[in-house]
């Protein structure tokens, strides 16, 4: 059975005809959190911009400073990720944004198994990654990111966590990982490892966490 | 087959049917946006956005009323983010009860219904039980779930998709004590959006003829 009726009102004030069933639950996530990398049980740490932010790479870290997310003694802007979705007619992605310099994390071009922190100069309006359209950023792929195999789960501290792969594309396609992994976990130095691509990434998953609200 | 819940997002002017499975999944809320104010007048499909829901007296005030600065093209006709304008809204869970805080920006005290969810306007307000604030005060997520006063029921505010492609929410907010009356705002401003600073403030209402929903719209943009 499907609904054929709207329940929210548009803005024109039309609900147009029934469209494009979803059969899977689509994670649609929003806000500033805090990113741990996880494989086999074991936690490596946020995923983090170092040199405060300003790096062209994205690597994992813990500062084992605190029992904040991140080890960090309070919200670090390079640790902090903001991400929204874009939504067009037949895909929703999501952006994933670092809160220090705005940079969108990107696949390399050609193909490329390594990523980068990037804006497109293609638009002075930053929303889509500096591309030019929601479309545009779907068409390119390379910052849009596929949050469909994230759970909805708890942290022990009764906040909402999305929890899974991260996929560019459609699952399948590239899966973010890091390497090598790193000797401890957490990882406590910088430049240990790098983020990759590859077919299962050697099973990474990550934790989308809130940051606690001051 | 048991349909639970229904919705639809609307991208590009078509409205996108739910199925089942995904009517299961709890709707979170998440992030930091500023909040209009869509208003159906009885009988009516089509809102009006009466202004954006602010802490006005320049973020001095306890209860939150309705303006648009009317200066620029950011969202509450502002020209510049002002913390007056965003709120904090996040999901908090526990036995196996699921609600939202929605907490200002401006000086990060929770929207609550006071007299223990008697009040007839909602007011900002932080707990002195603890020092974490993201709790609204208390000590934990169940403290303040089974206090209730700050807990919100989102369960109605949906995402859709703009023209752009951005995703935003928007539906009616209800308290999560019973009555679960909902967020509305009063007296109605006399023009829309509302220009008239600290006018037109927030109150809790049962009227389900003339609607008042919530629009938020998240920071999205980073040049």
């Amino acid at each position: 059975m499907k609904w054929t009726t709207c329940v929210l009102p548009l803005l024109s004030g039309i609900c147009l005809a029934s469209v494009v069933p979803t059969t899977a639950a689509q994670a649609l996530i929003q806000g500033t959190y805090a990113i741990s990398a996880v494989k086999n049980g074991a936690n490596y740490g946020c995923m983090i911009v170092p040199d405060s932010g300003h790096a062209n790479g994205m690597t994992i870290y813990n500062w084992s400073a605190s029992d904040w997310l991140c080890g960090a003694d309070a919200p670090l802007e390079q640790a902090q990720w903001f991400v929204y979705a874009v939504q067009t007619a037949a895909a929703r992605v999501h952006i994933i944004k670092n809160l220090a310099t705005g940079r969108c994390l990107v696949r390399d071009a050609g193909g490329a198994n390594t990523l980068s922190m990037y804006l497109w100069p293609d638009n002075t309006d930053k929303t889509y990654c500096g591309q030019a359209s929601a479309q545009a950023l779907v068409n390119d792929g390379r910052a849009a990111w596929n949050f469909n195999s994230l759970q909805y789960t708890l942290n022990n501290a009764g906040f909402v966590r999305f929890t899974g792969p991260l996929y560019l594309g459609q699952p399948g396609y590239p899966r973010l990982g890091f390497t090598p992994t790193p000797p401890t976990a957490p990882n406590r130095v910088v430049g240990t490892t790098s983020p990759t691509f590859s077919s299962d990434a050697g099973a990474w998953t990550f934790r989308f966490d809130t940051w606690p609200q001051d | 087959m048991k349909v639970l819940s229904r919705f639809c997002y609307v991208f590009a002017g078509a409205c996108a049917l739910a199925s089942s499975a995904q009517a299961q999944v709890p709707n979170l809320v998440q992030g930091t946006f500023s909040i209009e104010t869509p208003y159906y007048v009885s009988g009516s499909t089509t809102p009006t956005n009466q202004g954006c829901m602010i802490i006005g007296n320049s973020g001095q005030s306890d209860v939150p009323s309705l303006y648009d600065w009317g200066m620029g093209n950011y969202t509450c006709g502002l020209d510049a983010v002002n913390w007056q304008e965003m709120w904090e809204v996040y999901a908090l869970s526990a036995n196996n009860t699921l609600v939202h805080v929605i907490k200002s920006r401006v000086n990060g005290k929770c929207l609550i219904r006071g007299q223990s969810g008697a009040a007839a306007s909602p007011s900002l307000y932080l707990w002195p039980t603890s020092s974490y604030t993201e709790y609204c005060g208390f000590s934990n997520a169940k403290d303040l779930i089974s206090n209730g006063q700050a807990a919100w029921d989102l369960s109605a505010v949906l995402p859709y998709a703009d023209s752009g492609g951005i995703v935003y929410y928007q539906g009616p907010a209800r308290h999560a004590m019973s009555p679960n009356p909902y967020l509305a705002f009063s007296p109605l401003p006399s023009s829309a959006p509302s220009r008239v600073a600290d006018n037109s403030w927030g109150v809790f209402t049962t009227d389900t003829l003339n609607k008042w929903e919530l629009h938020l719209k998240s920071m999205t943009n980073w040049d």
